[in-house]
Protein backbone atom coordinates (compact mmCIF):
# COMPACT_ATOMS: atom_id res chain seq x y z
CA UNK A 1 0.00 0.00 0.00
CA UNK A 2 1.29 3.50 -0.45
CA UNK A 3 0.78 6.38 1.09
CA UNK A 4 1.31 10.10 -0.02
CA UNK A 5 2.46 13.08 1.90
CA UNK A 6 1.50 16.54 0.43
CA UNK A 7 4.66 18.39 1.49
CA UNK A 8 3.20 22.25 3.07
CA UNK A 9 3.40 24.74 1.11
CA UNK A 10 6.27 26.84 1.12
CA UNK A 11 5.32 30.22 3.28
CA UNK A 12 6.58 33.17 0.56
CA UNK A 13 8.58 35.22 2.36
CA UNK A 14 6.80 39.06 3.80
CA UNK A 15 8.15 41.70 4.95
CA UNK A 16 7.07 43.30 8.31
CA UNK A 17 4.66 45.79 6.83
CA UNK A 18 3.52 42.84 5.19
CA UNK A 19 2.71 41.29 8.10
CA UNK A 20 1.16 44.14 9.45
CA UNK A 21 -1.29 44.97 6.77
CA UNK A 22 -2.15 41.85 6.83
CA UNK A 23 -2.38 41.64 10.64
CA UNK A 24 -4.86 44.56 10.67
CA UNK A 25 -7.17 44.44 7.62
CA UNK A 26 -7.58 40.79 6.19
CA UNK A 27 -10.30 39.50 7.70
CA UNK A 28 -9.99 35.82 9.68
CA UNK A 29 -13.90 34.39 8.89
CA UNK A 30 -14.08 32.19 5.71
CA UNK A 31 -17.86 32.76 4.95
CA UNK A 32 -18.41 35.61 2.03
CA UNK A 33 -21.40 37.24 3.70
CA UNK A 34 -19.31 38.15 6.97
CA UNK A 35 -15.91 38.55 5.03
CA UNK A 36 -17.41 41.84 3.49
CA UNK A 37 -18.75 42.54 7.18
CA UNK A 38 -15.06 42.34 8.49
CA UNK A 39 -13.39 43.87 6.00
CA UNK A 40 -15.18 46.91 6.20
CA UNK A 41 -15.38 47.57 9.91
CA UNK A 42 -11.53 46.67 9.29
CA UNK A 43 -10.84 49.53 7.12
CA UNK A 44 -13.27 51.78 8.99
CA UNK A 45 -12.25 51.16 12.32
CA UNK A 46 -8.14 51.81 10.95
CA UNK A 47 -8.89 55.02 9.36
CA UNK A 48 -10.84 56.33 12.01
CA UNK A 49 -8.06 55.60 14.33
CA UNK A 50 -5.66 57.27 12.36
CA UNK A 51 -8.12 60.18 11.45
CA UNK A 52 -8.43 60.82 15.74
CA UNK A 53 -4.78 60.19 16.11
CA UNK A 54 -3.69 62.51 13.91
CA UNK A 55 -6.06 64.95 14.82
CA UNK A 56 -5.45 64.91 17.94
CA UNK A 57 -1.76 65.74 17.16
CA UNK A 58 -2.81 68.64 14.53
CA UNK A 59 -5.37 70.07 17.47
CA UNK A 60 -2.36 70.41 19.93
CA UNK A 61 -0.61 72.66 16.94
CA UNK A 62 -2.72 74.21 15.11
CA UNK A 63 -6.65 74.81 17.23
CA UNK A 64 -4.33 75.58 20.59
CA UNK A 65 -5.14 79.10 20.68
CA UNK A 66 -8.63 79.15 19.29
CA UNK A 67 -11.09 78.63 22.26
CA UNK A 68 -14.11 76.96 19.55
CA UNK A 69 -11.80 74.32 19.13
CA UNK A 70 -11.37 73.14 22.76
CA UNK A 71 -14.10 70.65 22.61
CA UNK A 72 -12.88 68.75 19.92
CA UNK A 73 -10.12 66.58 21.56
CA UNK A 74 -13.16 65.20 23.65
CA UNK A 75 -14.34 64.07 19.96
CA UNK A 76 -11.19 62.68 18.97
CA UNK A 77 -11.13 60.47 22.05
CA UNK A 78 -14.70 58.75 21.46
CA UNK A 79 -13.34 58.32 17.95
CA UNK A 80 -10.20 56.52 19.15
CA UNK A 81 -11.86 54.55 21.61
CA UNK A 82 -14.39 53.62 19.59
CA UNK A 83 -12.60 52.52 16.83
CA UNK A 84 -10.10 50.70 18.85
CA UNK A 85 -12.66 48.84 20.64
CA UNK A 86 -13.76 47.69 17.14
CA UNK A 87 -10.29 46.46 16.21
CA UNK A 88 -9.58 44.67 19.52
CA UNK A 89 -13.20 42.97 19.17
CA UNK A 90 -12.78 42.48 15.63
CA UNK A 91 -9.07 40.81 16.39
CA UNK A 92 -10.72 38.59 18.52
CA UNK A 93 -13.62 37.44 16.01
CA UNK A 94 -16.46 39.23 17.70
CA UNK A 95 -17.91 40.96 14.76
CA UNK A 96 -20.77 41.94 16.45
CA UNK A 97 -19.45 43.88 19.25
CA UNK A 98 -17.21 45.39 16.51
CA UNK A 99 -19.63 46.69 14.24
CA UNK A 100 -21.73 47.98 17.02
CA UNK A 101 -18.46 49.97 18.34
CA UNK A 102 -17.78 51.38 15.11
CA UNK A 103 -21.47 52.43 14.30
CA UNK A 104 -21.99 54.07 17.55
CA UNK A 105 -18.76 55.50 17.55
CA UNK A 106 -19.50 57.69 14.56
CA UNK A 107 -22.78 58.69 15.57
CA UNK A 108 -21.73 59.92 18.57
CA UNK A 109 -19.25 62.09 16.69
CA UNK A 110 -21.41 63.26 14.18
CA UNK A 111 -23.88 64.60 16.81
CA UNK A 112 -21.09 65.81 19.05
CA UNK A 113 -19.44 67.75 15.80
CA UNK A 114 -23.19 69.22 15.26
CA UNK A 115 -23.33 70.28 19.18
CA UNK A 116 -20.25 71.75 19.52
CA UNK A 117 -20.10 73.71 16.60
CA UNK A 118 -22.62 75.85 15.95
CA UNK A 119 -22.11 77.23 12.81
CA UNK A 120 -21.99 73.79 11.74
CA UNK A 121 -24.41 73.49 8.25
CA UNK A 122 -27.31 71.00 8.77
CA UNK A 123 -26.77 69.78 5.61
CA UNK A 124 -23.48 68.16 6.08
CA UNK A 125 -25.01 66.66 9.75
CA UNK A 126 -27.72 65.20 7.59
CA UNK A 127 -25.28 63.71 5.25
CA UNK A 128 -22.84 62.34 7.76
CA UNK A 129 -25.74 60.56 9.51
CA UNK A 130 -26.69 59.06 6.27
CA UNK A 131 -23.06 57.55 5.72
CA UNK A 132 -23.21 56.43 9.07
CA UNK A 133 -26.63 54.79 7.99
CA UNK A 134 -24.79 53.58 5.44
CA UNK A 135 -21.67 52.20 7.46
CA UNK A 136 -24.56 50.56 10.26
CA UNK A 137 -25.99 48.60 6.96
CA UNK A 138 -22.96 47.23 6.13
CA UNK A 139 -21.21 46.42 9.26
CA UNK A 140 -24.15 45.10 11.41
CA UNK A 141 -25.95 42.00 10.88
CA UNK A 142 -29.33 42.67 9.06
CA UNK A 143 -31.50 41.73 11.60
CA UNK A 144 -30.30 44.53 13.93
CA UNK A 145 -30.67 47.35 11.19
CA UNK A 146 -33.73 49.08 12.56
CA UNK A 147 -32.22 49.54 16.12
CA UNK A 148 -29.76 52.06 13.90
CA UNK A 149 -31.89 53.80 12.16
CA UNK A 150 -33.67 54.33 15.06
CA UNK A 151 -30.30 55.32 16.49
CA UNK A 152 -29.56 57.40 13.28
CA UNK A 153 -33.28 59.38 13.89
CA UNK A 154 -32.30 60.60 17.36
CA UNK A 155 -28.93 61.71 16.68
CA UNK A 156 -30.64 63.78 13.75
CA UNK A 157 -32.59 65.26 16.11
CA UNK A 158 -30.46 66.17 18.98
CA UNK A 159 -28.60 69.43 17.42
CA UNK A 160 -31.93 70.90 16.26
CA UNK A 161 -32.25 71.62 20.48
CA UNK A 162 -29.17 73.48 20.62
CA UNK A 163 -30.56 75.99 17.94
CA UNK A 164 -32.17 79.34 18.89
CA UNK A 165 -34.86 79.61 16.14
CA UNK A 166 -38.27 77.32 17.20
CA UNK A 167 -38.85 77.34 13.35
CA UNK A 168 -35.26 76.58 12.57
CA UNK A 169 -35.55 74.04 14.99
CA UNK A 170 -39.17 72.47 13.36
CA UNK A 171 -37.66 72.73 10.27
CA UNK A 172 -35.06 70.66 10.52
CA UNK A 173 -35.98 68.11 13.09
CA UNK A 174 -38.83 67.23 10.32
CA UNK A 175 -36.08 67.25 7.71
CA UNK A 176 -34.65 65.01 9.05
CA UNK A 177 -37.10 62.59 10.91
CA UNK A 178 -38.70 62.05 7.13
CA UNK A 179 -35.02 61.43 5.87
CA UNK A 180 -33.98 59.24 8.11
CA UNK A 181 -37.70 57.53 8.80
CA UNK A 182 -37.40 56.78 4.89
CA UNK A 183 -34.03 55.67 5.21
CA UNK A 184 -34.40 53.22 7.67
CA UNK A 185 -37.39 52.36 6.13
CA UNK A 186 -35.72 51.47 2.82
CA UNK A 187 -32.69 49.66 4.51
CA UNK A 188 -35.16 47.64 6.40
CA UNK A 189 -36.92 46.41 3.56
CA UNK A 190 -33.48 45.87 1.51
CA UNK A 191 -32.27 43.86 4.28
CA UNK A 192 -35.37 42.05 4.36
CA UNK A 193 -35.51 41.30 0.94
CA UNK A 194 -31.66 40.15 -0.05
CA UNK A 195 -32.41 38.07 3.37
CA UNK A 196 -35.30 36.07 2.00
CA UNK A 197 -33.63 35.85 -1.06
CA UNK A 198 -30.19 34.64 0.59
CA UNK A 199 -32.17 32.19 2.71
CA UNK A 200 -34.15 30.79 -0.75
CA UNK A 201 -30.58 30.53 -1.89
CA UNK A 202 -29.13 28.56 1.18
CA UNK A 203 -31.75 26.75 1.27
CA UNK A 204 -31.97 25.46 -2.57
CA UNK A 205 -28.01 24.70 -1.81
CA UNK A 206 -28.47 22.81 1.11
CA UNK A 207 -31.27 20.92 -0.19
CA UNK A 208 -28.88 19.77 -3.17
CA UNK A 209 -26.16 18.75 -0.78
CA UNK A 210 -28.75 16.94 1.62
CA UNK A 211 -29.60 14.92 -1.99
CA UNK A 212 -26.10 14.45 -3.22
CA UNK A 213 -25.39 13.36 0.09
CA UNK A 214 -27.87 10.51 0.86
CA UNK A 215 -27.18 9.40 -3.44
CA UNK A 216 -23.89 9.11 -2.14
CA UNK A 217 -24.43 7.17 0.92
CA UNK A 218 -27.12 5.04 -0.74
CA UNK A 219 -24.47 4.48 -3.52
CA UNK A 220 -22.43 3.67 -1.22
CA UNK A 221 -24.81 1.61 0.72
CA UNK A 222 -25.51 -0.91 -2.36
CA UNK A 223 -21.70 -1.26 -3.35
CA UNK A 224 -21.45 -2.08 0.47
CA UNK A 225 -24.14 -4.36 0.32
CA UNK A 226 -23.31 -6.01 -2.57
CA UNK A 227 -19.71 -6.57 -1.30
CA UNK A 228 -20.73 -8.45 1.65
CA UNK A 229 -24.00 -10.52 -0.01
CA UNK A 230 -21.24 -11.85 -2.28
CA UNK A 231 -18.74 -12.80 0.60
CA UNK A 232 -21.48 -14.55 2.44
CA UNK A 233 -22.56 -16.19 -0.63
CA UNK A 234 -19.49 -17.87 -1.05
CA UNK A 235 -20.33 -19.63 2.30
CA UNK A 236 -22.88 -22.32 1.48
CA UNK A 237 -21.02 -22.04 -2.46
CA UNK A 238 -18.38 -23.60 -0.79
CA UNK A 239 -20.24 -26.89 0.88
CA UNK A 240 -22.21 -26.87 -2.35
CA UNK A 241 -19.10 -26.97 -4.65
CA UNK A 242 -17.28 -28.85 -1.85
CA UNK A 243 -20.41 -31.78 -1.79
CA UNK A 244 -20.55 -32.03 -5.66
CA UNK A 245 -16.84 -32.26 -5.52
CA UNK A 246 -16.92 -35.38 -3.06
CA UNK A 247 -19.82 -37.28 -5.16
CA UNK A 248 -18.53 -36.83 -8.67
CA UNK A 249 -15.24 -37.89 -7.74
CA UNK A 250 -16.75 -41.14 -6.58
CA UNK A 251 -15.41 -40.26 -2.50
CA UNK A 252 -18.92 -41.43 -1.31
CA UNK A 253 -19.18 -44.49 -3.52
CA UNK A 254 -19.56 -45.44 -7.47
CA UNK A 255 -22.08 -43.52 -9.48
CA UNK A 256 -23.23 -43.78 -12.85
CA UNK A 257 -21.95 -42.20 -15.69
CA UNK A 258 -25.30 -40.41 -16.38
CA UNK A 259 -25.05 -39.43 -12.71
CA UNK A 260 -21.46 -37.91 -12.96
CA UNK A 261 -22.35 -36.10 -15.98
CA UNK A 262 -25.13 -34.50 -14.04
CA UNK A 263 -22.85 -33.68 -11.33
CA UNK A 264 -20.30 -32.51 -13.85
CA UNK A 265 -22.88 -30.09 -15.05
CA UNK A 266 -23.93 -28.98 -11.58
CA UNK A 267 -20.39 -28.12 -11.17
CA UNK A 268 -19.34 -26.40 -14.29
CA UNK A 269 -22.95 -24.10 -12.91
CA UNK A 270 -21.11 -24.01 -9.83
CA UNK A 271 -17.93 -22.27 -11.75
CA UNK A 272 -19.74 -20.00 -13.28
CA UNK A 273 -21.85 -18.80 -10.34
CA UNK A 274 -18.78 -18.45 -8.38
CA UNK A 275 -16.83 -16.13 -10.83
CA UNK A 276 -20.18 -14.22 -11.17
CA UNK A 277 -20.37 -13.47 -7.48
CA UNK A 278 -15.93 -13.02 -7.53
CA UNK A 279 -17.06 -10.48 -10.30
CA UNK A 280 -19.79 -8.34 -8.56
CA UNK A 281 -17.16 -8.18 -5.13
CA UNK A 282 -14.51 -6.91 -7.26
CA UNK A 283 -17.21 -4.05 -9.06
CA UNK A 284 -18.65 -3.68 -5.41
CA UNK A 285 -15.54 -3.35 -3.78
CA UNK A 286 -14.57 -0.91 -6.98
CA UNK A 287 -17.33 1.13 -6.62
CA UNK A 288 -17.48 1.45 -2.89
CA UNK A 289 -13.76 3.16 -3.34
CA UNK A 290 -12.29 0.00 -1.03
CA UNK A 291 -10.16 -1.28 -3.25
CA UNK A 292 -6.40 -0.41 -2.27
CA UNK A 293 -3.50 -0.97 -4.28
CA UNK A 294 -0.81 -2.99 -3.05
CA UNK A 295 1.84 -1.45 -5.05
CA UNK A 296 5.20 -3.07 -5.62
CA UNK A 297 8.92 -2.47 -8.10
CA UNK A 298 8.14 -5.09 -11.10
CA UNK A 299 8.92 -5.78 -14.25
CA UNK A 300 5.78 -5.69 -16.38
CA UNK A 301 7.86 -7.47 -19.32
CA UNK A 302 7.72 -10.46 -17.20
CA UNK A 303 4.19 -9.94 -16.01
CA UNK A 304 3.00 -9.87 -19.05
CA UNK A 305 4.65 -12.85 -19.81
CA UNK A 306 3.89 -14.86 -17.03
CA UNK A 307 -0.13 -13.96 -17.30
CA UNK A 308 -0.31 -14.56 -21.34
CA UNK A 309 1.80 -18.33 -20.88
CA UNK A 310 -1.10 -18.64 -18.05
CA UNK A 311 -3.74 -18.29 -20.41
CA UNK A 312 -2.38 -20.35 -23.15
CA UNK A 313 -4.91 -23.13 -21.76
CA UNK A 314 -7.32 -21.08 -23.51
CA UNK A 315 -6.24 -22.02 -27.18
CA UNK A 316 -6.87 -25.22 -26.63
CA UNK A 317 -9.81 -26.06 -28.89
CA UNK A 318 -9.19 -23.13 -31.37
CA UNK A 319 -6.37 -22.59 -33.90
CA UNK A 320 -5.35 -19.02 -33.46
CA UNK A 321 -2.31 -17.69 -32.03
CA UNK A 322 -1.70 -15.41 -29.51
CA UNK A 323 1.77 -13.33 -29.74
CA UNK A 324 3.68 -11.05 -27.81
CA UNK A 325 5.73 -8.10 -28.14
CA UNK A 326 8.04 -5.90 -26.45
CA UNK A 327 9.27 -2.50 -28.05
CA UNK A 328 13.15 -1.35 -27.65
CA UNK A 329 11.42 1.58 -25.34
CA UNK A 330 9.08 -1.34 -23.18
CA UNK A 331 9.82 -0.47 -19.58
CA UNK A 332 11.45 -3.11 -17.14
CA UNK A 333 10.82 -1.02 -13.89
CA UNK A 334 7.50 -0.04 -12.90
CA UNK A 335 5.64 0.73 -9.61
CA UNK A 336 2.40 -1.07 -9.98
CA UNK A 337 -0.10 -3.77 -8.16
CA UNK A 338 0.76 -7.04 -10.03
CA UNK A 339 -1.94 -8.89 -8.73
CA UNK A 340 -4.75 -6.38 -10.06
CA UNK A 341 -2.67 -6.12 -13.36
CA UNK A 342 -2.74 -9.10 -14.07
CA UNK A 343 -6.44 -9.46 -13.44
CA UNK A 344 -6.69 -5.92 -16.02
CA UNK A 345 -4.78 -8.59 -18.75
CA UNK A 346 -6.36 -11.43 -17.96
CA UNK A 347 -9.80 -10.47 -18.86
CA UNK A 348 -8.73 -7.99 -21.76
CA UNK A 349 -6.61 -11.09 -23.46
CA UNK A 350 -9.50 -13.50 -22.52
CA UNK A 351 -11.98 -11.79 -23.84
CA UNK A 352 -10.18 -11.38 -27.11
CA UNK A 353 -9.52 -15.20 -27.48
CA UNK A 354 -12.87 -15.70 -26.63
CA UNK A 355 -14.07 -13.61 -29.59
CA UNK A 356 -11.85 -14.58 -32.20
CA UNK A 357 -12.14 -17.94 -34.42
CA UNK A 358 -9.65 -16.90 -36.98
CA UNK A 359 -5.73 -15.12 -36.77
CA UNK A 360 -4.99 -14.58 -33.63
CA UNK A 361 -4.59 -12.29 -30.51
CA UNK A 362 -1.95 -10.10 -30.54
CA UNK A 363 -0.10 -8.33 -27.09
CA UNK A 364 2.27 -5.22 -27.42
CA UNK A 365 4.05 -3.54 -24.75
CA UNK A 366 5.75 -0.59 -25.69
CA UNK A 367 6.74 3.14 -23.24
CA UNK A 368 7.31 5.79 -25.97
CA UNK A 369 6.27 8.20 -23.63
CA UNK A 370 8.28 9.39 -20.57
CA UNK A 371 5.61 9.11 -17.94
CA UNK A 372 3.14 6.20 -19.25
CA UNK A 373 3.50 2.76 -20.59
CA UNK A 374 0.97 0.90 -22.82
CA UNK A 375 -0.04 -2.55 -23.54
CA UNK A 376 -2.40 -2.98 -26.57
CA UNK A 377 -4.13 -6.40 -26.89
CA UNK A 378 -5.25 -6.84 -30.52
CA UNK A 379 -7.71 -9.21 -31.97
CA UNK A 380 -8.50 -10.18 -35.12
CA UNK A 381 -12.01 -10.70 -33.69
CA UNK A 382 -15.87 -10.45 -34.39
CA UNK A 383 -15.14 -6.62 -33.29
CA UNK A 384 -17.41 -4.71 -31.79
CA UNK A 385 -20.78 -3.00 -33.49
CA UNK A 386 -19.97 0.88 -33.30
CA UNK A 387 -23.48 1.24 -31.71
CA UNK A 388 -21.84 -0.51 -28.79
CA UNK A 389 -18.53 1.07 -27.85
CA UNK A 390 -20.40 3.63 -25.89
CA UNK A 391 -21.48 0.86 -23.21
CA UNK A 392 -19.13 -1.81 -23.34
CA UNK A 393 -17.91 -0.36 -20.15
CA UNK A 394 -20.73 -0.28 -18.14
CA UNK A 395 -22.04 -2.87 -15.66
CA UNK A 396 -24.18 -5.79 -17.32
CA UNK A 397 -24.05 -4.56 -21.10
CA UNK A 398 -23.13 -7.20 -23.24
CA UNK A 399 -23.07 -6.66 -26.70
CA UNK A 400 -26.60 -7.86 -28.15
CA UNK A 401 -26.00 -12.01 -28.41
CA UNK A 402 -28.50 -12.90 -31.34
CA UNK A 403 -26.49 -10.88 -33.54
CA UNK A 404 -22.60 -11.24 -32.70
CA UNK A 405 -21.70 -12.86 -29.68
CA UNK A 406 -22.00 -16.12 -28.15
CA UNK A 407 -22.97 -14.77 -24.73
CA UNK A 408 -20.56 -15.70 -21.97
CA UNK A 409 -19.19 -14.65 -18.99
CA UNK A 410 -20.74 -11.62 -16.71
CA UNK A 411 -20.79 -8.87 -18.54
CA UNK A 412 -18.89 -7.17 -15.30
CA UNK A 413 -15.21 -7.83 -17.05
CA UNK A 414 -14.65 -4.93 -18.66
CA UNK A 415 -16.27 -2.82 -16.22
CA UNK A 416 -13.76 -4.25 -13.57
CA UNK A 417 -10.94 -3.29 -15.97
CA UNK A 418 -12.29 -0.17 -16.48
CA UNK A 419 -12.22 0.41 -12.64
CA UNK A 420 -8.87 -0.74 -12.13
CA UNK A 421 -7.40 1.08 -14.78
CA UNK A 422 -8.70 4.19 -13.48
CA UNK A 423 -7.55 3.33 -9.92
CA UNK A 424 -4.33 2.73 -11.29
CA UNK A 425 -4.35 6.42 -12.61
CA UNK A 426 -4.13 5.18 -15.65
CA UNK A 427 -6.76 5.00 -18.77
CA UNK A 428 -8.34 2.38 -21.23
CA UNK A 429 -9.30 3.36 -25.11
CA UNK A 430 -10.69 0.91 -27.67
CA UNK A 431 -10.82 0.72 -31.22
CA UNK A 432 -12.78 -1.85 -33.34
CA UNK A 433 -14.30 -2.86 -37.28
CA UNK A 434 -16.98 -5.50 -36.94
CA UNK A 435 -15.64 -8.54 -38.70
CA UNK A 436 -11.99 -7.17 -38.76
CA UNK A 437 -10.80 -7.04 -34.78
CA UNK A 438 -10.58 -4.81 -31.67
CA UNK A 439 -8.11 -3.24 -30.05
CA UNK A 440 -7.79 -2.21 -26.53
CA UNK A 441 -5.14 0.35 -25.27
CA UNK A 442 -4.18 0.78 -21.99
CA UNK A 443 -2.17 3.87 -20.85
CA UNK A 444 -0.35 3.35 -17.38
CA UNK A 445 1.98 5.81 -15.20
CA UNK A 446 5.14 4.80 -14.78
CA UNK A 447 5.44 6.50 -11.11
CA UNK A 448 9.20 6.92 -11.88
CA UNK A 449 9.02 9.61 -9.04
CA UNK A 450 7.77 7.55 -6.64
CA UNK A 451 10.29 4.47 -8.01
CA UNK A 452 12.98 6.77 -7.19
CA UNK A 453 11.69 7.58 -3.63
CA UNK A 454 11.68 3.54 -3.18
CA UNK A 455 14.99 2.75 -4.34
CA UNK A 456 16.34 5.38 -2.18
CA UNK A 457 14.43 4.40 1.02
CA UNK A 458 15.44 0.81 -0.06
CA UNK A 459 19.28 1.81 -0.49
CA UNK A 460 19.12 3.96 3.16
CA UNK A 461 17.29 1.06 4.71
CA UNK A 462 19.87 -1.61 3.37
CA UNK A 463 23.11 0.68 4.27
CA UNK B 1 8.25 -46.72 -0.97
CA UNK B 2 5.57 -45.98 1.11
CA UNK B 3 3.74 -42.72 0.70
CA UNK B 4 4.79 -40.44 3.89
CA UNK B 5 1.50 -40.27 6.39
CA UNK B 6 1.18 -36.70 7.67
CA UNK B 7 -0.60 -35.60 10.58
CA UNK B 8 -3.30 -32.59 9.85
CA UNK B 9 -5.72 -29.83 11.41
CA UNK B 10 -8.68 -27.93 11.14
CA UNK B 11 -9.83 -25.41 13.00
CA UNK B 12 -12.94 -23.89 11.97
CA UNK B 13 -16.64 -23.23 13.10
CA UNK B 14 -18.32 -24.69 9.87
CA UNK B 15 -19.86 -28.29 9.55
CA UNK B 16 -19.54 -28.35 6.14
CA UNK B 17 -16.15 -27.23 5.75
CA UNK B 18 -15.57 -30.09 9.07
CA UNK B 19 -17.74 -32.72 6.96
CA UNK B 20 -16.10 -32.08 3.21
CA UNK B 21 -12.38 -32.03 4.84
CA UNK B 22 -12.91 -35.17 6.84
CA UNK B 23 -14.28 -37.16 3.71
CA UNK B 24 -11.79 -35.69 1.39
CA UNK B 25 -8.58 -36.27 3.70
CA UNK B 26 -10.81 -39.69 4.14
CA UNK B 27 -9.86 -40.80 0.96
CA UNK B 28 -6.10 -40.82 2.28
CA UNK B 29 -4.06 -42.34 4.77
CA UNK B 30 -3.66 -39.39 7.04
CA UNK B 31 -4.50 -38.48 10.06
CA UNK B 32 -7.10 -35.09 10.68
CA UNK B 33 -8.05 -33.53 14.03
CA UNK B 34 -10.77 -30.95 13.91
CA UNK B 35 -11.33 -28.09 16.16
CA UNK B 36 -14.24 -25.62 15.93
CA UNK B 37 -13.08 -22.85 17.98
CA UNK B 38 -9.74 -21.77 19.24
CA UNK B 39 -10.08 -23.29 22.67
CA UNK B 40 -10.96 -26.77 21.67
CA UNK B 41 -7.49 -26.04 19.20
CA UNK B 42 -5.05 -25.12 22.41
CA UNK B 43 -6.82 -28.26 24.12
CA UNK B 44 -5.97 -30.55 21.08
CA UNK B 45 -3.02 -29.38 20.52
CA UNK B 46 -1.79 -30.91 23.97
CA UNK B 47 -1.98 -34.02 22.63
CA UNK B 48 -1.47 -33.75 18.60
CA UNK B 49 1.65 -32.81 16.75
CA UNK B 50 0.02 -32.06 13.43
CA UNK B 51 2.45 -31.30 10.46
CA UNK B 52 -0.32 -28.61 8.63
CA UNK B 53 -2.93 -26.24 10.50
CA UNK B 54 -5.82 -25.02 8.44
CA UNK B 55 -6.79 -22.01 10.11
CA UNK B 56 -10.28 -20.39 9.17
CA UNK B 57 -9.74 -16.55 9.55
CA UNK B 58 -13.47 -16.18 10.95
CA UNK B 59 -13.81 -18.21 14.15
CA UNK B 60 -16.35 -17.86 17.02
CA UNK B 61 -13.93 -15.85 20.21
CA UNK B 62 -10.35 -16.03 19.23
CA UNK B 63 -9.88 -14.83 15.32
CA UNK B 64 -7.78 -16.90 12.80
CA UNK B 65 -5.24 -13.63 13.12
CA UNK B 66 -5.23 -14.68 16.53
CA UNK B 67 -4.98 -18.27 16.94
CA UNK B 68 -2.34 -18.17 14.87
CA UNK B 69 -0.36 -15.20 16.66
CA UNK B 70 -1.13 -17.63 19.71
CA UNK B 71 0.40 -20.74 18.21
CA UNK B 72 3.65 -19.04 17.21
CA UNK B 73 4.01 -17.03 20.30
CA UNK B 74 3.63 -19.88 22.78
CA UNK B 75 5.08 -22.76 20.13
CA UNK B 76 1.90 -24.45 20.86
CA UNK B 77 2.66 -26.94 17.41
CA UNK B 78 6.43 -27.35 17.30
CA UNK B 79 6.35 -24.63 14.26
CA UNK B 80 3.83 -26.63 11.74
CA UNK B 81 2.70 -25.01 8.87
CA UNK B 82 -0.17 -22.67 9.00
CA UNK B 83 -2.38 -21.91 6.63
CA UNK B 84 -5.69 -19.82 6.27
CA UNK B 85 -8.85 -20.27 4.83
CA UNK B 86 -11.68 -18.06 4.04
CA UNK B 87 -15.05 -17.31 2.48
CA UNK B 88 -14.26 -13.86 2.75
CA UNK B 89 -11.37 -13.08 0.52
CA UNK B 90 -10.81 -10.95 -2.28
CA UNK B 91 -7.42 -10.13 -4.12
CA UNK B 92 -4.75 -9.23 -2.21
CA UNK B 93 -6.13 -11.01 0.93
CA UNK B 94 -3.14 -14.08 0.03
CA UNK B 95 -0.66 -11.18 0.51
CA UNK B 96 -2.19 -9.58 3.75
CA UNK B 97 -2.67 -13.67 5.31
CA UNK B 98 1.04 -14.62 4.21
CA UNK B 99 2.41 -11.05 5.93
CA UNK B 100 0.55 -12.17 9.35
CA UNK B 101 2.59 -15.31 10.18
CA UNK B 102 0.41 -17.75 7.58
CA UNK B 103 2.75 -20.02 5.35
CA UNK B 104 -0.16 -20.43 2.70
CA UNK B 105 -3.66 -19.33 2.04
CA UNK B 106 -6.27 -21.93 0.62
CA UNK B 107 -9.78 -19.68 -0.53
CA UNK B 108 -13.03 -21.03 -0.38
CA UNK B 109 -14.80 -22.64 -2.10
CA UNK B 110 -12.43 -25.73 -1.13
CA UNK B 111 -10.89 -27.35 -4.58
CA UNK B 112 -11.74 -30.78 -3.05
CA UNK B 113 -9.44 -32.38 -6.08
CA UNK B 114 -6.78 -30.50 -5.29
CA UNK B 115 -6.94 -30.43 -1.45
CA UNK B 116 -4.84 -33.11 -0.19
CA UNK B 117 -2.49 -32.58 -3.13
CA UNK B 118 -1.73 -29.04 -1.68
CA UNK B 119 -1.64 -30.30 2.17
CA UNK B 120 0.76 -32.83 1.47
CA UNK B 121 2.86 -30.54 -0.55
CA UNK B 122 3.05 -28.22 2.34
CA UNK B 123 3.82 -31.28 4.57
CA UNK B 124 6.45 -32.33 2.41
CA UNK B 125 8.23 -28.74 2.23
CA UNK B 126 8.15 -28.50 5.99
CA UNK B 127 9.96 -31.69 6.50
Amino acid sequence: MTTTTVPAPALAPTSPLAQLWRFLLVPRVSDRDLYLRERTIRIVALISLLFALLASVASLFVFRDVFEFVSYPSLYLIVFLSSTAAMVLVTRGNLLGAGWAVVVGWFISTTLVAAIDAGYPAQIHTALLLLSCLLAYSVLPQRTIWIAAAFATLAAMLPTLSSANPADMFSIALTNVTVFGLAALFLYQQSSESNDRLRAVQTALKAIEVARAEADLANQAKSNFLANMSHELRTPLNAIMGYVDILRYGMAGELTSTQTGLLQDVAQNNTRLLALINDILDVAKIESGTTTLLETIADPQEVVMRTVEALRGLLLNKNIELNVVFTEDAPSVVLMDVTKFQQVLTNLIGNAIKFTEKGGVYVTVDGNSPDEWHVKVRDTGIGIPVEAKAYIFEKFRQVDSSTTRVRQGTGLGLAIVKGLTELFGGEITVESQPHVGTTFTLSLPRNRSRIDTRSEAHEQTSV
Amino acid sequence: MSKPVYNFMLIDDDIDTQRIFRMVVGQHPHRLTIAGNATEAFDILKEEQPDVIVIDLLLPGLDGYQVCERIQRDDLAGGADMVATTAYHSVGTKEIVLARGFSEFIPKPLDSASLVNFLEQVARRRN
